[in-house]
């Protein structure tokens, strides 16, 4: 796996797992509410990836996220990595 | 010489509501503590001019140092006056017991007012004289209580605070800013509702505050006490977790008050007070953001010793 994606799963898994301890990077792809998180904790994700990356994101954009994996699919975006 | 904090008075007339009262509304206590931490909140009697619940607490101050010091200002900040003509302050200072030859004027910078106020009468003191910096909000008034988005985060109260210029007390130094741009993340009109972009103002509260008190904190004197504007406890939890606050009291009343816009940092300072939580005179960096968008913060020195002595008796 490459360092970037480690580095995005491991910071998506902080923020997630303090609502949901038993997280894995299998549950991306669940509804971000299913795991037990709100608009808030969805703002904490992108402010954590933002400074892990050194981006900026367009929160109207991962507003739109319906579950973890977009969220990392639109920051790879603005990452540039395929 | 410079200015610093010299005494405080706080109220929060009316009626306590608890977060049972959202329960028709479908909200539960739990779900209101997990997101705002809210618990609490007062409500003014509708009937009550601001103005009478502003001079509930500039009053004790003009008794208390009228005769000490000549209090030249009187600074009211609050964005629930409902935006009328003639401003507050001039009845306030009336009320209040103030003589005429009083500047006296209305500040809105919305949750900010509080903060943008005290720069305001920081610079304006002058040896022998004192300033009150009066923060007064019912946002009850503003606030569509059946609105499950934004009618438990606001509560009321009224907070003022004397300063004075100290030999002791070393400079203030305050950061300000503001986006004119950002002007829709929240907006809001007595009988009208609140409207509110809650991520993107969480994301800006944070990102904004966090920035101000680093640029603050960069130039000197660690503060013994941080009182950041009291709008929901996960964004003053973020922001102490982002700053290097040393061994400073980090300041969180917002399951008493929920949000009272300008009112919420001298509620919360004087809630440090009566609970005697605080050292009674150090340095203290007080930091808001708001509707506008407008931000900033300030770092000044304060002895409440006087005045934890009056909460004790």
């Amino acid at each position: 796996m490459p360092a970037e994606d480690e580095r995005m799963n491991s910071v998506m898994l902080s923020i997630i797992r303090r609502r949901t301890p038993s997280a894995d990077v299998a549950d991306f792809d669940k509804q971000i509410y299913d795991l037990d998180m709100d608009s808030l904790d969805v703002v904490d994700l992108s402010q954590a990836l933002e400074k892990e990356f050194g981006v900026e994101a367009d929160l109207e954009r991962v507003a739109d996220c319906l579950t973890p994996a977009e969220i990392g699919y639109y920051f790879r975006e603005l990452i540039g990595s395929p | 010489m410079t200015a610093g904090i010299v005494d405080i008075a706080t109220a929060t007339p009316g009626k306590h509501v608890d977060n049972s009262h959202f329960d028709d509304i479908g909200l539960t206590d739990e779900w209101i503590r997990r997101r705002t931490g809210v618990a609490a909140r007062w409500w003014m009697d509708p009937d009550e001019p601001l103005e009478d619940a502003a001079s509930r607490v500039c009053a004790p101050l003009v008794e208390r140092h009228h005769d000490q010091m000549d209090i030249a200002a009187l600074i009211v900040a609050s964005c629930s006056t409902g935006g009328k003509v003639p401003a507050i302050a001039q009845r306030v200072a009336k009320q209040s017991g103030l003589p005429t030859d009083v500047l006296a004027f209305d500040v809105n910078a919305a949750c900010s007012g509080f903060v943008y106020g005290l720069i305001s009468g920081l610079s304006l003191c002058k040896p022998g004289q004192a300033v009150i910096v009066c923060a007064a909000e019912a946002m009850s008034r503003l606030i569509d209580k059946s609105d499950r988005s934004t009618g438990p985060l606001f509560g009321d109260g009224v907070g003022a605070v004397l300063v004075e210029e100290r030999p002791s007390f070393r400079d203030f130094y305050w950061h300000a800013g503001s986006d004119g741009d950002r002007v829709g993340l929240m907006t809001g009109e007595i009988g009208g509702g609140i409207q509110l972009d809650g991520m993107a103002v969480y994301d800006r509260a944070v990102k904004m505050m966090t920035d101000t008190l680093d640029r603050l904190h960069t130039r000197g004197s660690a503060p013994d006490v941080i009182v950041g504007h009291q709008a929901n406890s996960r964004i003053l939890q973020k922001i102490s977790e982002q700053v290097n606050a040393g061994a400073a009291v980090f300041v969180d009343s917002v399951e008493q008050f929920g949000n009272t816009s300008a009112a919420s940092i001298p509620l919360a300072l004087g809630t440090c007070v009566a609970q005697r939580s605080i050292p009674a005179t150090g340095r203290m960096t007080l930091v808001a953001y708001g509707a506008g968008e407008a931000w900033g913060g300030v770092s000044l020195d304060y002895d409440l010793a006087d005045a934890m002595a009056r909460s004790r008796s």
